[in-house]
């Protein structure tokens, strides 16, 4: 038998590649996010240990376990005299990492431009240790060109040119000349820099700056120009050779708590108005951790980037697998019931039942074997192209060959080998039944069981799935299981349609085809027919394609609703005439507090024109509350009634001072607390405040759901960069004359974007519709697999209708007529898999819609033209999907098709 | 029907050779070939297997095309036209009846009849098939579909379809090959009828001496050839030419 297996494959080759290419495609999807994921994250490790270099040791601020790093307190300066003499350490160098430091130049129009670079980090460090103290070993950055940055001094003086070092790929990038003189733009303010050298960040012979742009300064002017005078990120070690690296940290650590139990005691002393900026950082508990804690934080914090490719990759494989998994499994279904002559005969020859069913899963196997190993290469080819692509873009570089893990073709072969079996099991049963007279008998069929039992199956099953959405989308009750219900119920509800699509399929079909009737009388007349004709395999041709839809219309429909809800609340909630905010989306962006001060004091000089400008700041995680870390925005509670309408339902803003919270209405649910109460916050170096919750307000869009005075963060999070301002005109100013006041100050900053609520409103929406169409075109990948799912389908129909076909042509068909029927077969096919997918996306869209907090959305809107332009779609995919087999079908010989057996 | 046609055949084929194959696998399934096949008349073709007789109506039909030779069917010469002109000559002026497989099994027996007009976007002379569906006595099948109807039906229905739009010319290759001896004489009947009454030129490839006989003129081939004819025949002067030539 299992020489039989393999010649059958090997004489119907056209029909094994058309069976192999589905599960082709799905295995290729998945090992391609495996073997890219494990690029990214090979890159990302070997950064992580790159950046480290030859630090053994490092002493930082400590943090919750849970807590974001992002807002790690810096290091006070003081501390490095106090542990440079331990014994064993050979080097000791202070860094500083600071956010937001900009370069600018001009661009080729003349104008002050800002380096961007999509959202990466643009970090401002140092170069050089401190004198006196060797730092061998622990340089962040490693000069290519020119030379290190000198002090020249202070930035205090706004009129000093200060020096710096740019890393090598920006400076390509920017046409940034050596001697040159540039204005960087940074937390502590703009000034100016001549650039004196580039440099590799991270590795001598490297740059390991990954789509990042570093700006590089001697240590005092980092400091200043990040505010961080006084203070260091962290402090880097390098142990003596043969020392002991436990001895050291036992010391240190022993140094480092005598002093944090010093500062403190120092702090005590000096009366609150007394405190300078540093008081702040005097607080914080100290640690010491080795380079390995180091680089494995860092490849942990890098994994939550890779994750998120990682999950969207595998997203869109699993969908891939699906949607293969059912069009091989209709493969499978017609290419058997196209052979129950030739297996009856085995049958008719002495093959019993069971071998005749052992040949059809070996089959699936051999099938199985080979699409994986395709799969694989397919993936690995795929992989290497995205690569390609995303070092195009500018994600940086991915040297080094693609790893090939075990763990991927293991888990390639499960899935493409385990999918094939599954899908020929059904059809494999079915083979035992062929009754071995069935070779002698000229039109026999495999008869599937009645559809009677799918009915009533189909119906039980698509009954609890709407109810389970029913309930999700009705009933109150926590968000998991709000999820829950409408996750589960979304999967019944397609699975159960997918049983009762065939149940559907003659009338839905016979109503699609009516217009194609209309027009093109007999070859639409037979295209209909034909769709009509085998219930299941149409149904189960078009499952693909409704997979694909139901996703894309589901993300259709939410994302509209999503954004009528976002603009909507753009329109009720902000007040304020203009909002100044960067371009990036990274968490700690932002822009110097020096222009929030200039504006600031334009509203002072200019009352007629500008009656407030209120600062804006966010931090993720930025202090913990209740036992969880929460997200918290900062603004200037006095004026923030002007600029911003939250919704308050109960307390006032200001009620409760600077030490006033804002909580929404769901945290404060969550908490079971009101206005009035009490809440402590507990922020990173192991400090807490006791605040008051001053408003309960109920929209979230602007700001999220937890408000605190901007001083809270001046105190706790001085780190945090303004990330936008927002400005009140006084009423009656001329809107154009108070903008262009505000712009010529702005000017100087130009990764600042001004914009008043009408372009506010359209870039915002700009940004939302350019997100979807990039979901839109990942799910609709999985389209592409849907159409070969049909294209195989009307092969193998055209194949299996090869006497048919034959005999229209004899009486009369013209090739043309034979082409124009099976290609409106396959649009009905699709365009009924098109509506299926369409109406359950609506469905599921609008059940996702109850189960997202109200923050998110809570307008629904149906994108009706776009729902209606899907159809389209599908339809145009079913032409697509049928040009192949609509040739075939053309060139097939009369003669050759009459007589064919 | 064309009348401005200098010919009495309604096909004829001259110097018709077809090849199959080249070198040691080389089969001559047509060797030079000359025949007509005149207006009102019934012709059959036999012969034993592999003598050419399908090849025959194949080529002469415009299924197939020769190696050497023209066919012509009425006026027009098949080999030179474009394949889409072959087929609307297929479709508007030959009639055609298979062994098995006649019909589309997604149409009902009315839509079969009338499919080579639909295809030409032809409204069906109702007169006329009235007067044929009467003829083949299929009144009360018509909205069956294939599957429902008998094997002698679903002939029936495949002559009818290749009378409705009035071919000059309709070839039937082993009409009555997978119908009892009744049955068979019953399609036999109506094709014969066909010719006395409305005047069809047929050609009928079969292998049924009986069937033969009831053609006008009867031609023999063997290996390619037309090695004899008879005018006027009767199934036992068939079947002693039969032997003769050794099928």
């Amino acid at each position: 038998m299992f020489r039989l297996t393999l010649r059958n494959i090997s004489r119907r080759k056209l029909r094994f590649a058309l069976t192999t290419l589905a599960v082709v495609l799905g295995v290729t999807f998945l090992s391609t996010s495996f073997f890219l994921t494990d690029k990214l994250r090979d890159t990302f490790d070997e950064l992580a240990g790159d950046i480290t270099g030859e630090l053994d040791l490092a002493i930082r601020t400590s943090i919750d376990d849970d807590g974001e790093r992002l807002n790690r307190l810096p290091v006070p300066a003081d501390v490095l005299p106090l542990v440079a003499d331990v014994p064993g350490i050979g080097s000791i160098a202070p860094t500083v990492v600071g956010w937001n430091v900009v370069p600018l130049y001009t661009n080729d129009e003349g104008d002050l431009a800002a380096v961007s670079n999509g959202g990466a980090p643009q970090l401002g460090v140092n170069m050089g240790g401190l004198e006196g103290h060797p730092s061998d070993g622990l340089e962040q950055m490693f000069i290519t060109a020119g030379r290190s940055p000198e002090r020249t001094g202070s930035l205090h003086d706004p009129s000093m040119v200060g020096e710096f070092v740019l890393d090598n790929r920006t400076a390509d990038d920017h046409d940034y000349v050596i001697g040159e003189t540039y204005t960087v733009s940074a937390p502590g303010g703009n000034r100016r820099f001549l650039l004196v050298g580039t440099a590799n960040f991270g590795d001598p012979d490297e740059n390991k700056a990954v789509g990042a742009n570093v700006s590089a300064f001697d240590l005092e002017t980092v400091q200043e120009l990040t505010g961080l005078e006084g203070l260091y990120t962290e402090i880097a070690i390098a142990l003596d050779d043969g020392a002991d690296e436990a001895t050291v940290m036992a010391e240190i650590g022993r140094r480092l708590e005598q002093a944090t139990v010093e500062f403190r005691a120092m702090l005590a002393a000096v009366p609150e108005e007394h405190r300078d900026h540093l008081a702040a950082f005097a607080e914080a508990e100290l640690e010491v951790v080795t380079a390995a804690t180091k680089i494995a934080e860092d490849k942990s914090d890098f994994d939550q980037f890779i994750s998120i490719i990682s999950s969207v990759l595998l997203a869109f494989a699993i969908i891939a697998v699906v949607v293969s998994a059912f069009i091989i499994n209709n493969t499978f279904s017609i290419v058997i019931g196209q052979r129950v002559r030739e297996l009856a005969l085995l049958r008719a020859l002495g093959a019993t039942g069971r071998q005749v069913s052992r040949s059809v899963r070996l089959e699936a196997v051999v099938v199985g074997v080979v699409a994986t190993v395709l799969g694989l290469v397919g993936g690995f080819l795929l992989a290497s192209l995205l690569r390609w692509v995303l070092v195009a873009i500018g994600f940086g570089e991915l040297p080094g060959a693609i790893p090939v893990r075990v763990r991927t073709i293991v888990v390639a072969a499960v899935v493409g080998i385990g999918a094939t079996l599954l899908s020929a099991i059904g059809p494999s049963r079915r083979v035992r039944r062929i009754p071995p007279v069935a070779a002698l008998r000229d039109d026999v069929r495999l008869t599937p069981t009645g559809l009677r039992r799918r009915l009533i199956v189909g119906t039980a099953v698509t009954a609890a799935g709407t109810g389970a959405l029913a309930i999700g989308m009705t009933v109150d009750m926590a968000t998991r299981s709000i999820l829950t219900a409408v996750g589960g119920g979304a999967l019944a509800t397609f699975i159960g349609v997918y049983l009762l699509s065939p149940v559907v399929t003659r009338p839905v079909a016979t109503v699609l085809g009516w217009p194609i009737r209309r027009v093109y009388k007999v070859p639409g007349r037979l295209a209909t027919d034909n769709a009509r004709r085998s219930p299941r395999r149409t149904a189960a041709t078009a499952a693909a394609l409704t997979i694909g839809l139901a996703l894309v219309s589901l993300a259709a429909v939410v994302s509209d609703s999503m954004k009528a809800t976002f603009l909507t609340a753009i329109d009720e909630s902000v007040r304020a005439d203009l909002l100044l905010h960067t371009a990036s989306f990274e968490p700690s962006a932002g822009f110097s507090t020096e222009l929030g001060r200039d504006l600031q004091g334009l509203a002072v000089e200019r009352p007629e024109l500008v009656e407030s400008v209120m600062v804006g700041r966010w931090a993720l995680g930025a202090a913990s509350a209740d036992g969880a870390q929460r997200d918290l925005s900062a603004v200037d509670l006095r004026v923030m009634a002007d600029h911003l309408d939250i919704k308050v339902v109960d307390g006032t803003p200001f009620g409760a001072g600077s030490d006033g919270v804002l909580l929404h209405v769901d945290p404060a649910r969550d908490m079971g607390i009101g206005v009035g109460d009490p809440l402590t916050l507990d922020f990173p170096g192991s400090r807490s405040v006791d605040l008051t919750v001053a408003a309960v307000f109920s929209d979230s869009t602007m700001l999220g759901n937890w408000v605190v005075d901007v001083s809270i963060f001046d105190r706790y999070l001085p780190t945090a960069p303004d990330a936008w301002l927002s400005v009140d005109f006084t009423d009656g100013a001329d809107p154009a004359a108070a903008r262009s006041e505000i712009e010529s100050l702005s000017a100087a900053y130009p990764q600042v974007i001004v914009e008043n609520r009408a372009e506010l409103r359209e870039s915002s929406q700009a940004q939302l519709d350019q997100l979807l169409s990039i979901i839109q075109v990942f799910l609709g990948l999985s389209l592409l697999i849907a159409v070969l799912g049909i294209t195989n389908t009307l092969a193998l129909s055209v194949y299996e209708r090869t006497r048919e076909l034959g005999l229209l042509r004899a009486v009369g068909m013209t090739r043309r007529q034979l082409r124009r029927m099976v290609r409106w077969e396959a649009v009905i096919i699709a365009l009924f898999g098109g509506l299926l997918g369409v109406a359950m996306g609506v469905l599921f869209g609008l059940a996702a819609i109850a189960a997202i907090p109200e923050t998110f959305v809570d307008i629904v809107s149906i994108p009706y033209a776009s729902l209606f332009g899907y159809l389209l779609v599908s339809g145009a995919f079913g032409m697509v999907a049928a040009i192949l087999p609509a040739r075939r079908a053309a060139r097939l010989d009369v003669l050759d098709a009459i007589s064919h057996a | 029907m064309d009348t401005t046609s200098t010919s009495t055949a309604a096909a004829r084929m001259v110097g018709g050779t077809k090849v199959y194959g080249d070198g040691d696998t080389e089969v001559r399934a047509l060797d030079g070939i000359d025949v007509e096949f005149e207006k009102g008349r019934f012709t059959a073709i036999m012969g034993p297997s592999g003598s050419g007789k399908s090849t025959l109506m194949h080529c002469s039909a415009g299924l197939d095309d020769l190696t050497s030779g023209t066919v012509h069917i009425g006026d027009a010469e098949l080999g030179s036209l474009s394949e889409r002109d072959l087929t609307l000559l297929r479709r508007d002026r030959i009639g055609f009846v298979f062994q098995a497989f006649n019909l589309l099994p997604t149409l009902t027996a009315e839509e079969n009849l009338t499919l080579p007009l639909d295809l030409a976007g032809r409204k069906p002379d109702t007169d006329w098939m009235v007067d044929i569906v009467e003829t083949v006595g299929l009144q009360d099948r018509l909205d069956h579909r294939p599957d429902e109807l008998s094997g002698g039906q679903q002939q029936r229905v495949a002559v009818a379809r290749a009378l409705m739009s009035r071919p000059e010319i309709v070839f039937a290759d082993e009409p009555t090959g997978n119908l009892d001896s009744v049955t068979g004489g019953e399609v036999l009947d109506f094709l014969r009828g066909a010719v006395d009454d409305l005047g069809q030129t047929l050609v009928v490839v079969t292998h049924d001496a009986n069937a033969a006989a009831r053609a006008d003129r009867v031609l023999f081939l063997a290996d390619g050839r037309i090695v004899d004819q008879m005018t006027d025949p009767d199934p036992d002067r068939i079947l002693d030419r039969i032997k003769a030539i050794g099928g």
